[in-house]
């Protein structure tokens, strides 16, 4: 039956069509707005204080004297008890101890991979990723499905922590849309656009009661992001 | 849903008189102006911007049968599958089946205005299937047995007193509860659900050509929910929905999400191209797409009132309408309220049942300008109000004088001399205060104000002797 509609509706477009249209895929604009950084641009503290005004809480440890100690000051001041990791491999590479930064702020750290139930994740206080990209005009973090990381660590648990790596951090939306359509890495590769790919830009949050804002609905209520630098990486 | 559209009149004069609806949506219309307003003004190039959003929509509308056909295999080449429904009763049983065949039973849903269009929910509920609204405001409507009467904050309508006494009703919550507190007690009861749907069915905000990819546009978290943890999701689409290419998304969401509720994106965007691979650990096992056509091609087949079809649906025309910030959603009758509704309705439901709802409008053009697609809405409202006159909406008077009047705009001296002959008329009514006495709409009008009267001397003797004065060339 359905089969049987494609049919008829797509001969009643045809039937119905005037003139020549465009062409459906022109090229795409890719002049960004006047308003939207550019590389070169101080793009970590445009990241931080966008997402700062949306309610998450940025810091850029590339100008930290001590980012293990700054990470788990925060950590500590969530005052939370549990805390679950994905196992991204990038972690090696942070150069950063994060199960010791984690656990010396005194949460119970489990590791993850991406196949953990998100009824499971959903115990804990705490879900601590990585990201794979994140966009300085929004202070937006963007996430595909991984094997390494289960969908809904970044969701079930009533906080997030992500890090973002210092080659990750892009200007624009336009950056970020080029990158995938060029097969980066960070969006599944040559092979495709990732299955799943989701953007997330500070706290949950509603105001579908008398438009009064309230932060953490179904996602997470609190969200820190922390930008590595470039040399923490090398290490 | 029940069409009422045709009853805009009695339900917008009942609404009138409920003086909570009318300081909730001043209240409501003056936030969401203010922040579209701070959002928009961030961004000197905006007029640009809006006119380049509104040729990719045209790009993508033009082409439908190319742009759909295009979603349609990019999507089904990574183990999607594609339906188009001819109707809500075809997509009711469509997604029924896809429902059964996985054995479902326990649904979650995200706030889909398509899914309102065809009742899905009463559908699946008579089919015995359980089935939770996972945004908060569609939670409540759901709770009340109502409707949403925004697009965008579906229980705007609702006092947080209200609220509060409803959960307490279904969920045994404190009676007094406060709105953080009432957010927690739908969080706790949806996280439930959550976890146990089987099945999550969303609509789209787009749907792209390119990479048959589906976006949603969310703040709460629900729609990540409802589409990551069901073992099938399930997207019911407007075939008006898809866009060409990804990299078009960078210019539309910044549009969509400033002008809906003037943030520079929204907390959660995500993007879904297929199910889980096999590498993956989670994710739905399998994703289809129902697109529904319901009333769209033949909107489409009307070259004056395609550009309809472009609509984002960010609720940005509703937000600035003096009509809908008056009487609120649920006076027009139908699924889509405010300027686009009025324009939509008439075409998804058929004109005789939505004839009023062209005339829910002052013209004033403030839809329009704020369009981030620039859809022509005061012309389209013109022309659906033309057409309401041929399928027989006028009544005998409005018939007898538009007769009149256009016989005497066809001659000047016919003008002229009825000119002559109305205005000492005229003029008695409005000093003696007549009107009042007088019956029809003269009367209401004066029941409020007063007829103004008519200058001492008119345009057409003004203009002459000013000419003659040689002072006005130009």
């Amino acid at each position: 039956m359905t089969e049987n509609y494609r049919d008829r509706l797509f001969g009643f477009l045809k039937s119905r069509a005037v003139g020549q249209p465009g062409e459906l895929f022109t090229e795409a604009s890719r002049e960004r707005p006047s308003s939207a950084p550019r590389c070169g641009d101080d793009l970590g503290a445009r990241f931080c204080s966008e997402l700062n005004a949306v309610g998450g809480e940025a810091s850029d440890l590339a100008s930290s004297a001590d980012p293990a100690a700054e990470l788990g000051g925060w950590l500590q001041g969530l005052g939370l008890k549990t805390a679950v990791i994905d196992s991204d491999p990038r972690w090696k590479v942070t150069g950063l101890p994060i199960r010791e930064i984690v656990e010396g702020a005194g949460l119970e750290l489990e590791r993850v991979d991406g196949s953990a139930l998100p009824a499971d994740l959903a115990r804990f206080d705490l879900g601590i990723t990585l990201a794979d990209a994140a966009i300085a005009e929004t202070g937006t973090i963007a996430q595909c499905a991984s094997p390494f990381r289960p969908r809904s660590i970044s969701l079930v648990p009533r906080c997030h922590l992500v890090l973002v790596p210092a080659d990750r951090l892009l200007a624009s939306l336009e950056d970020l849309f080029e990158g995938i359509s060029s097969g980066a890495e960070w969006a599944g590769g040559p092979e495709g656009f990732a299955s799943y790919f989701t953007w997330m830009t500070g706290p949950s949050r509603t105001a579908d009661i008398e438009k009064t804002l309230t932060i953490g609905v179904h996602g997470p209520a609190r969200t820190g992001a922390f930008l590595l630098g470039a040399e923490s990486q090398d290490d | 849903m029940k069409v009422r559209s045709d009853q805009f009149s009695r339900l917008s004069s009942e609404a009138l008189q409920d003086e909570f609806l009318r300081e909730a949506l001043a209240r409501a219309n003056a936030s969401f102006q203010d922040a579209r307003g701070d959002a928009v003004d961030s961004m000197p190039d905006w007029e640009a911007l809006r006119q380049q959003a509104h040729e990719i929509k045209n790009r993508a509308i033009e082409n439908l049968p190319e742009a759909l056909d295009a979603f349609e295999k990019n999507i089904c080449s990574r183990g999607g599958e594609v339906h188009y429904c001819e109707d809500g009763a075809a997509a009711r049983d469509t997604i029924l089946s896809i429902i059964r065949s996985h054995d479902g039973s326990s649904v979650t849903k995200s706030k889909s205005m398509v899914t309102e269009e065809i009742a899905l929910n009463d559908h699946l509920e008579a089919a015995g299937l359980s089935v939770l609204e996972g945004d908060l405001g569609e939670y409540i409507i759901q709770l009340a047995g109502e409707h949403p009467s925004h697009i965008i904050a579906p229980a705007i309508h609702k006092s947080r007193e209200e609220v509060a006494e409803l959960f307490h009703e279904h969920l045994g919550s404190d009676p007094k509860a406060d709105i953080p507190e009432l957010t927690r007690v739908a969080q706790r009861t949806l996280r439930e659900a959550f976890l146990g749907a089987d099945i999550g069915i969303s609509g789209a905000n787009f749907v792209v050509s390119e990479t048959g990819t589906i976006v949603l546009v969310e703040n709460e978290g629900n729609i990540r929910m409802s589409t990551t943890i069901p073992r099938v999701h399930i997207a019911l689409v407007g075939i008006e929905k898809v866009v060409p290419r990804l990299e078009d998304l960078a210019l539309l969401l910044r549009l969509l999400c400033r002008s809906a509720t003037g943030q520079r994106v929204t907390s959660y965007i995500s993007f879904i191209s297929s199910a889980r691979t096999p590498a993956e650990g989670d994710g739905p096992e399998k994703i289809y797409v129902v697109f529904l056509d319901a009333g769209r091609s033949r909107l489409w087949a009307d070259p004056g009132q395609r550009a309809a079809l472009n609509c984002i649906r960010c609720g940005a025309c509703l937000n600035f309408c003096p009509v809908y910030g008056s009487v609120g959603g649920h006076s027009y009758g139908w699924v889509y309220p405010g300027p686009i509704g009025s324009v939509i309705t008439p075409h998804f439901v058929g004109i005789e049942k939505a004839s009023q709802l062209p005339q829910a409008s002052s013209l004033c053009g403030r839809c329009a300008e704020v369009c981030p697609v620039k859809i022509p809405l005061p012309d389209m409202l013109l022309g659906l109000r033309a057409k309401a006159v041929e399928a027989g909406s006028a009544g005998i008077v409005e018939r007898f004088s538009m007769r009149v009047f256009s016989l005497l705009g066809r001659s000047p001296r016919l003008w002229r001399f009825a000119l002559a002959c109305g205005r000492p008329v005229y003029k008695l009514v409005a000093r003696a205060g007549l009107a009042s006495v007088l019956g029809g709409p003269l009367r209401r009008w004066n029941r409020s104000r007063g007829l103004p009267l008519p200058q001492k001397q008119g345009f057409r003797s003004w203009w002459r002797a000013e000419t003659k004065k040689g002072d006005v060339d130009d």
